[in-house]
């Protein structure tokens, strides 16, 4: 009886993700890699979908144009409260591209990488399921070397082995 | 995708166009006052005039013409993904064991070390296969290099 617990217990951890556990191991000192990720479904174009795709490439346009890294911060923070339309798959992994870009140009400043880590930190929480997408991993191996750069190591090691899975997956799904 | 496509597709025209060294007249224009310069010269063996020696020829050339054409239409932009996840798995793999080089003790960082460089190898595996199988000795697409775990400078996400 007891392992079956065990076992609905886990199942539920994998697939629904369990937040209670994340204290246990941040006080076990161990890094996290547990990995929940969904496939992003193409959503059919709404007029609010398209929208919002449009709102982000003027995002970066703004982005990229900006003189100071002060500037770009303040576009790029602009994008991410920009919210993502229901429904609309495809949105999700663009905002975790615009915290991506924001962690990096974040990190690059004096004092910047706890502010760097906050951007990505709650997009990528282990309890969370992560889009199945190249962008992912990029934010993975983006917050692992802002974390590792902060002194971080449990939770760089963590994020580089969740990066490496998702690319895992991803090269699996090419190679069938 | 785009750097192997145009090799591929100048290939297929230069064997249905082309056709090797000619045996036919050459005929040259020179301007006037300047005397003839001896151009490049026919290689190869002497493939003949006839129409029985050109049938063959065309024969020849639709067979290697087949051969090439699956290769043509495969999508080796496929390569290029495999190659490029290969790249930034073993990057990352680079950063994780270089962290888990500092804390021979730890358990949790050997483990996570260990299945991130068996993920590199056979990431690098499947890029050579997917190369070798899309060229067949084109060396357009390189896999990536295997990387020890020594000092590197950080490993770059994965690009686009």
């Amino acid at each position: 009886m007891k392992t079956l617990f065990g076992r609905a217990l886990l199942v539920g951890c994998l697939f629904l993700g369990c937040d209670h556990g994340d204290d246990d191991v941040a006080r076990a000192g161990r890094s996290d890699d547990r990995l929940i990720v969904h496939a992003v479904v193409s959503s059919s174009p709404t007029v609010e979908g398209i929208a919002y795709v449009r709102a982000v490439t003027d995002v970066y346009d703004r982005a990229d144009a900006a003189r100071t890294d002060v500037a770009r911060i303040a576009a790029l923070r602009g994008g991410l409260a920009l919210p993502v339309p229901a429904g609309f798959g495809e949105g999700d992994v663009l905002r975790l591209e615009l915290a991506t870009a924001l962690c990096e140009t974040l990190a690059g400043q004096p004092e910047g990488l706890p502010a760097a880590l906050d951007v990505l930190e709650p997009m990528l929480r282990p309890t969370k399921s992560l889009p199945l997408d190249r962008v992912t991993a990029r934010a993975l191996v983006t917050f692992g070397n802002t974390a590792r750069d902060a002194g971080d190591d449990a939770r760089a090691v963590a994020s580089y082995a969740r990066g490496i899975r998702i690319m895992s997956m991803l090269r699996q799904e090419l190679m069938q | 995708m785009s750097r192997i496509r145009p090799v591929l597709r100048g290939a297929l025209l230069g064997l249905m166009v082309g056709c090797g060294p000619t045996t036919g007249t050459q005929t040259s224009t020179v301007a006037p006052g300047q005397e003839q310069r001896p151009g490049p010269q026919p290689v190869g063996a002497h493939e003949g005039e006839t129409s029985g020696e050109l049938a063959a020829r065309i024969g020849k050339l639709r067979v290697r013409q087949q051969s090439l054409l699956p290769m043509a239409t495969d999508d080796p932009g496929v390569c290029e993904e495999v190659c490029s996840l290969a790249t930034g798995i073993c990057g990352a793999k680079e950063a994780l064991c270089n962290l888990a080089n500092e804390r021979p003790q730890d358990d949790d960082y050997q483990r996570l070390c260990r299945e991130a460089k068996a993920e590199c190898r056979t990431a690098q595996d499947d890029c050579v296969k997917c190369v070798e199988g899309h060229t067949s000795g084109s060396s357009e697409e390189r896999p990536p290099q295997t990387s020890g775990t020594g000092d590197k400078p950080p490993p770059s996400a994965p690009s686009e």
